[in-house]
């Protein structure tokens, strides 16, 4: 079959690999119809994360036709239409038991890597590194998903890949991150990030009753798409971001404030300039300036919440202003399997068409092509579809 | 929470086989001599020897290559005594000043040296499941990496087949305490290649909610003695590692009925 490999930094190729195959009785084999580049995937791109191997299958956002079923597999069928959660869990450790999906303890076959680096291992991802378990991913033809009696939901014929393919990951992610406000009416939700992740969490926050949604970033095409949700906008290359929140807010800031940026965060201030400066030296890891300056703009008593991927050690985090405010941080990968089914449920409804996010479309053989674009011109292109 | 009584029996020398041969002992006791002379701890044994021999061999490149006689010998003594050092495991330096840095876990017991391993798990799944798979010794080859095969036998023995650093081992061993969905505990023929006793304890946790706790715990007299045991942890043969792992795939087995992996999945070339 054709997949797209990892063969180093910004080096993506599209090879002929061996098809999968069932390994585990709780495994299925699935032929892609359609993936989706993620924004996290660019930070496999730029090398940012550790554990990578030359060869290794990307994608972590896939939907697709069952073609296999190993034998302890009961709730799908051969020719069923599912969308793959991105996070992989067994459904029977204490984690998944708490619905802590994304930390279960059973499907990363090598934890040894992150437990030496976080104590302890959060759940295996698809495409998504070593440290991750180091599972081939779904941007090819076929993909074998492990666990997949607990993973995988069936979907409606009536509903376009199109219409459902983000529910491998970024619209629950973009509404977990919502959730993590724990919106109360009349609240004011500042996002930082207006990618895919930051849209879903626009409209999510809006869904859960946000009275104001501000959206921070400085691609105007991300920030028109922001404005078609009906949030308000800071373009902070030309704007201060405090004391713009501060005149929207008449002064009490955002009561939560959500990262959606991550680890590559850009930022035109003397700390984001120290961050690049670092981590082009190799001394540091991750780039948060845009979650300092959202727990500047957080108020009293706010909630932090960070979908925005983060791997290593954060340097000159503002825990004063933390601990001074008495904020509260939520964070952490997707829990996915909690949201599939009440999120599909919306998009049947109508509550939201996800296919808003998609500006581009492109063959899986156009995979490079497609990486280069979305990594090199974040202005024209947001969501990247391809098509095996 | 005390070991099982039958732990520290073993380890006493009267408890040894009859049929054990004098041979055997006087060698032990010779060991045991130039075994008082050890200070230096295992690992720092192996670096000693590897970075001394380094050390030897650049100093006679230096006194060969660029004819400098007085770098290069004094390097290469440098590497000899360090190699010295690593080959005895007895530093001069550490006696002089009173000082030892023997590894008590390696070399703990006077006759002979065991390895004891000990381990905790919390598994999401009752206890006399988890006991009676265990129990059940022929499933034991598929958490546990390094047994290639166990054939029970009658009266509570079984033969096992293990891979060891330097080949494969066999022995019998003999269930010696058996009290169901509590604990089970072993111990092998002491003329065993790997002579080995030990214990799996299953308990259920206090709250009840955070599943049972498994306690594996042993203890074996490795074939090549410290040094053997000291290069498999320099290969990454950990005994503690490895139990850790069998454990982890023991309750990767129990909880989610399979053992994840990512073997033989495809991947490209680049």
């Amino acid at each position: 079959m054709k997949a797209v490999t990892w063969c180093g930094k910004q080096n993506v190729k599209v090879e002929r690999v061996d098809d999968p195959k069932i390994i585990n009785s709780r495994d299925a084999i699935v032929r892609v119809t359609s993936t989706a580049i993620c924004g996290s995937d660019l930070h496999l791109y730029n090398g940012y994360i550790p554990t990578m191997g030359k060869g290794d299958i990307l994608g972590h956002e896939f939907m697709g036709e069952i073609v296999e079923l190993g034998h302890d597999v009961h709730n799908l069928a051969v020719g069923d239409r599912v969308v793959v959660p991105f996070t992989i869990s067994c459904g029977k450790c204490w984690f998944c038991e708490q619905t802590l999906w994304s930390l279960c303890d059973n499907s990363n076959p090598s934890p040894e890597k992150a437990e030496a680096m976080y104590g302890f291992a959060p759940s295996a991802l698809f495409g998504y590194s070593h440290l991750f378990g180091g599972y081939a991913g779904g941007q090819a033809e076929y993909v074998r998903v492990p666990f997949a009696d607990t993973g995988p939901i069936k979907v409606p014929d009536d509903l376009s890949d199109e219409q459902v393919l983000f529910l491998s990951d970024i619209f629950p992610t973009g509404y977990q991150a919502a959730e993590q406000c724990n919106i109360h009416k009349g609240d004011v939700v500042a996002i930082w990030g207006a990618g895919p992740v930051g849209q879903f969490a626009i409209r999510s926050a809006f869904m859960l009753g946000a009275a104001r949604v501000i959206a921070i970033d400085h691609y105007v095409s991300r920030l028109s798409m922001a404005e078609q949700a009906g949030a308000e906008t800071i373009d902070f290359s030309d704007e201060y971001v405090f004391d713009r929140i501060m005149d929207m807010t008449a002064g009490r800031g955002a009561d939560a404030v959500i990262d959606a940026v991550g680890l590559e965060s850009h930022g035109i201030t003397p700390d984001a300039l120290y961050d690049r400066l670092k981590a082009a030296a190799y001394a540091a890891t991750d780039r948060p300036h845009a979650l300092r300056q959202a727990i500047h703009c957080c108020r009293k008593g706010g909630t932090v919440s960070i979908p925005g991927v983060y791997g290593g050690l954060l340097d000159k985090f503002p825990l004063g202003a933390a601990f001074g405010k008495g904020l509260t941080f939520r964070m952490g990968q997707t829990h996915m399997h909690r949201y599939l089914q009440p999120l599909l449920d919306r998009i049947r409804n109508g509550d939201i068409d996800p296919t808003f996010v998609i500006t581009h479309r492109f063959k899986l053989g156009e995979a490079p092509k497609a990486y280069d674009l979305f990594n090199e011109n974040k202005t024209e292109c947001i969501k990247v579809i391809l098509k095996p | 929470m005390s070991p099982p009584e039958t732990d520290t029996a073993s380890r006493l020398p009267g408890q040894i086989h009859p049929t054990a041969q004098q041979a055997k002992r006087d060698a032990a006791a010779r060991r045991d001599q130039s075994a008082d002379r050890i200070n230096v701890g295992t690992l720092e044994r192996v670096g000693s020897g590897v970075v001394g021999t380094t050390l030897t061999l650049l100093g006679l490149l230096m006194l060969v290559r660029r004819g400098s006689f007085l770098g290069g010998t004094s390097l290469a003594a440098t590497g000899v005594g360090l190699a010295y050092r690593g080959a005895t495991g007895h530093c001069a330096g550490y006696e002089a000043v009173g000082v030892t840095h023997k590894d008590a876990s390696l070399t703990s017991h006077p006759l002979g040296r065991s390895i004891e391993v000990s381990r905790r798990t919390r598994i999401n799944r009752p206890v006399d499941e988890l006991y009676a798979y265990w129990r059940d010794l022929g499933n034991l080859p598929r958490i546990m990496r390094h047994v290639q095969r166990i054939d029970t036998l009658d009266d509570g023995r079984s033969h096992w087949v293990v891979t060891g650093p330097r080949g494969t081992v066999e022995w019998d061993a003999q269930i010696t305490d058996d009290r169901p969905n509590e604990l089970i505990a072993w111990r092998a023929d002491p003329n065993a290649d790997v002579p080995n006793h030990g214990y799996v304890r299953f308990q259920s946790s206090e709250a009840n909610d955070h599943g049972s706790i498994v306690e594996v715990s042993f203890s074996y007299h490795p074939p090549a003695g410290v040094v053997g045991a000291a290069f498999a942890y320099a290969l990454g043969e950990a005994p503690s590692q490895q139990l850790h792992e069998d454990l982890r795939r023991f309750k990767q087995l129990m909880e989610a009925g399979e053992i994840a992996t990512n073997h033989g999945q495809p991947r490209g070339r680049c």
